[in-house]
């Protein structure tokens, strides 16, 4: 027990990323980030209000590095460090990716 | 061969028997090598920094070093060590906090250069116009080129007695404290390192701790040169984006050594995927340092278990302690041997005794952290009466050998405080307190069991409770300086926590709801110190414990919050 809960501490995959099923819209990709932020920071997902910033939440650095890194694997896009900084909300950053993500596999 | 007498007389001798081996290697993300440095190469653009910095320094000013992930750091460092020139290193500031320790360091040191790269000045504007107002020289190391005055410095004459670098971790913000670090303390600990590791020159290491970080530093950077063995660097980025690239590197470049703080292992262990393991062998690895941070025992039964089937030997675990004042080891175990554990009474190691376990629930698991190095002694003093004490009682850790440095800079107050302390009954010699509390045992393995100095340390990094107060006190204005504490305890996982105690003041009260309050402080903590909050308590106005002169009691504080006994406000909804 006491192992599983600090593996989700130190930022474990969230659901499962697969190349074939991209989640494409805003809401799918927010979705997938409640999940990931709950289990990395041991938060009750309803307690991870998408309007809310990230560090409002408390994030620390491995989680926001690993986080970063996740939804790159997850959307198959580059996430830089300054998009989350420029969109420091679930809601802001899942619209973002949104478009960048159509507009590079438009491409 | 002669007793090297400095960090550059160790250098030309590398330079001169082993030019073509490559001393560094840097691994882009992707894990390909993107840079390289052998030991020749390093000593002819050392020589080109130092030309530049001696048209400007003399022997024993300061230089600042703050460097992105690569080799440039090791170029500027050594530069430094031949001019003559104290290297300051120093961590970028980062993109999203107000405040940080650079100013303040720069203006303890006094450095009036910056050495840096044209890539970190081109990326960074932001902390250029941060450092506006300090009269500062930028120098861009990747674009000087060689001239006439390359070999000006080679005359220079160097002893161990002279100053190498500061080393900034010590101290608060807004009064940090920098270690003095000689050549003489530099060239005892890497021995000591050595000798401990059984290091050779074939002891290739892979490590992706940060340089401004002394582990970073001096057990990695400067140890490998020791050598004369190859390092091979990653960017903390890269581990923490793929922790399973660490290892395969380790793997790939069959590696002996290789360093991380605790935290590490448990990502790995976390970020296991099988896929990215494949053809991984580690049976090269022969020394994990564990040190930075508290070694827990489930981290290495964890990380044990998981990668024996590629091949990590469980007696390659190495706990160790160590700190910056220091120079940076102080205990470790020997190659090869198992790490040590020791199961004691949770419940009394909570009134600071050390007993057998009453029933499997009161056990709790300690980490032993190896013994005293060759040519060095631990003592276990009680801080107050400052009588030596006895094998299995807890105590303050005193150091005392040549690895000991020679205080902080500037500052004779606190490196009389610190690195002068003398045993009562045992005459006048000097130890360095560490202010981290443990035992031996009978055989000399010491176990760390907490601290007397206020540090918070996560993420094998040091946080200041003033600063984290100065920052939580400055999130919103019904939270009044010096009416607020932090500190951290270490969960039933053994990691350690931050918890927060702020009074509420009475006329804000009903401005701002108790959530916002808490939503804020979270916020401003993790974009100063990128650190996550435990548990913040709002408590009345007027009940944090103070004493009589009107300082704050953090021990006290977290005491009335162990035993739920703090003065705690009612939720307020706006």
């Amino acid at each position: 027990m006491s192992a599983e809960r600090h593996a989700a501490a130190v930022g474990t995959a969230g659901p499962p990323a697969s190349a074939k099923h991209l989640p494409r819209s805003a809401a799918a990709i927010s979705a997938w980030c409640v999940d990931y932020l709950a289990s990395a920071m041991e938060l009750p997902p309803e307690r991870i209000a998408v309007d809310a910033t990230f560090a409002s939440l408390g994030m620390d650095s491995v989680v926001r590095t690993s986080f970063q890194f996740a939804l790159e694997e997850l959307l198959n896009v580059p996430v830089s460090s300054e998009d989350l900084i420029e969109r420091p909300t679930i809601a802001a950053l899942a619209d973002f990716l949104t478009s960048h993500a159509q507009a590079s596999r438009g491409r | 061969m002669s007793e090297p007498c400095s960090m550059v007389d160790l250098l030309r001798r590398r330079a001169a028997e082993q030019p073509n081996d490559r001393a560094y290697v840097f691994l882009s993300e992707k894990g390909t090598e993107e840079a390289e440095l052998t030991f020749a190469g390093l000593y002819r653009r050392a020589g080109v920094v130092a030309a530049h910095l001696a048209q400007r320094l003399r022997k024993g000013d300061r230089a600042l070093l703050m460097f992105p992930p690569g080799l440039d750091f090791i170029v500027a460092f050594f530069g430094c060590l031949v001019a003559g020139v104290i290297a300051v290193p120093i961590m970028p500031p980062r993109r999203t906090s107000t405040r940080d320790s650079s100013e303040s360091i720069i203006a303890d040191c006094g450095a009036r250069v910056l050495l840096t790269t044209s890539g970190l000045i081109g990326n960074r504007a932001d902390i250029r116009s941060r450092l506006r107002h300090i009269e500062l020289e930028w120098i861009a190391i990747d674009t000087l080129s060689s001239g006439p005055n390359d070999g000006a410095t080679e005359s220079l004459a160097l002893t161990r007695a002279d100053v190498a670098f500061l080393q900034y971790t010590s101290g608060s913000t807004s009064a940090p404290k920098g270690v003095i670090v000689t050549h003489g303390n530099l060239l005892e600990n890497l021995e000591m390192i050595r000798v401990a590791f059984e290091n050779t020159q074939r002891s290739t290491y892979v490590a992706w701790v940060p340089f401004y970080h002394d582990m970073g530093l001096v057990l990695n950077v400067l140890e490998s040169f020791y050598l004369g063995a190859l390092y091979v660097v990653l960017s903390p980025t890269s581990f923490v984006q793929r922790p399973l690239m660490w290892l395969r590197a380790i793997s790939r470049y069959r590696a002996e050594v290789s360093s991380a703080p605790n935290f590490a292992f448990d990502l790995c262990v976390s970020r296991f995927r099988p896929e990215q393991m494949e053809g991984v062998d580690l049976s090269c690895w022969k020394v994990a340092f564990n040190a930075a941070e508290p070694v827990r025992a489930a981290t290495i039964e964890q990380f044990a278990a998981k990668f024996a089937p590629y091949g990590f030997d469980p007696r390659t675990m190495y706990p160790g302690y160590g700190m910056a004042e220091a120079t940076l080891l102080i205990s470790g175990g020997r190659r090869g041997d198992e790490a040590v554990t020791r199961n004691v009474s949770r419940e009394a190691l909570q009134r600071g005794v050390i007993v057998a376990p009453k029933s499997g629930a009161d056990s709790q698991a300690l980490v032993g952290c190896g013994r005293a190095l060759v040519g060095e002694e631990i003592a276990i003093v009680d801080p107050k009466s400052r009588q030596r004490r006895p094998a299995d009682a807890i105590g303050e850790i005193w150091v005392r050998g040549a690895n000991v440095t020679a205080g902080y800079w500037h500052n004779p107050a606190a490196t009389a405080e610190t690195f002068a302390a003398t045993m009562a009954g045992e005459g006048g010699a000097h130890w360095l307190r560490t202010g981290d509390l443990g035992f031996l045992d009978s055989a000399g393995e010491i176990y760390i069991t907490g601290r007397i100095k206020d540090v918070i340390i996560i993420y094998g990094n040091n946080h200041y409770p003033q600063d984290i107060e100065a920052t939580m006190q400055s999130a919103h204005p019904a939270l009044r300086p010096n009416c607020g504490v932090a500190f951290s305890f270490v969960d039933p996982r053994g990691l350690e926590k931050l918890v927060l105690v702020q009074e509420v003041e009475r006329t804000q009260r009903h401005q701002i709801s108790t959530d916002e309050i808490e939503k804020r402080i979270r916020e401003a903590i993790s974009n100063e110190h990128e650190i996550a909050v435990h548990e913040i308590v709002l408590i009345r106005p007027g009940s944090i414990p103070k004493t009589t002169s009107g300082k704050i009691q953090r021990r006290l504080t977290q005491q009335l919050w162990h035993e739920r006994a703090l003065d705690v406000l009612s939720p307020i909804e706006p």
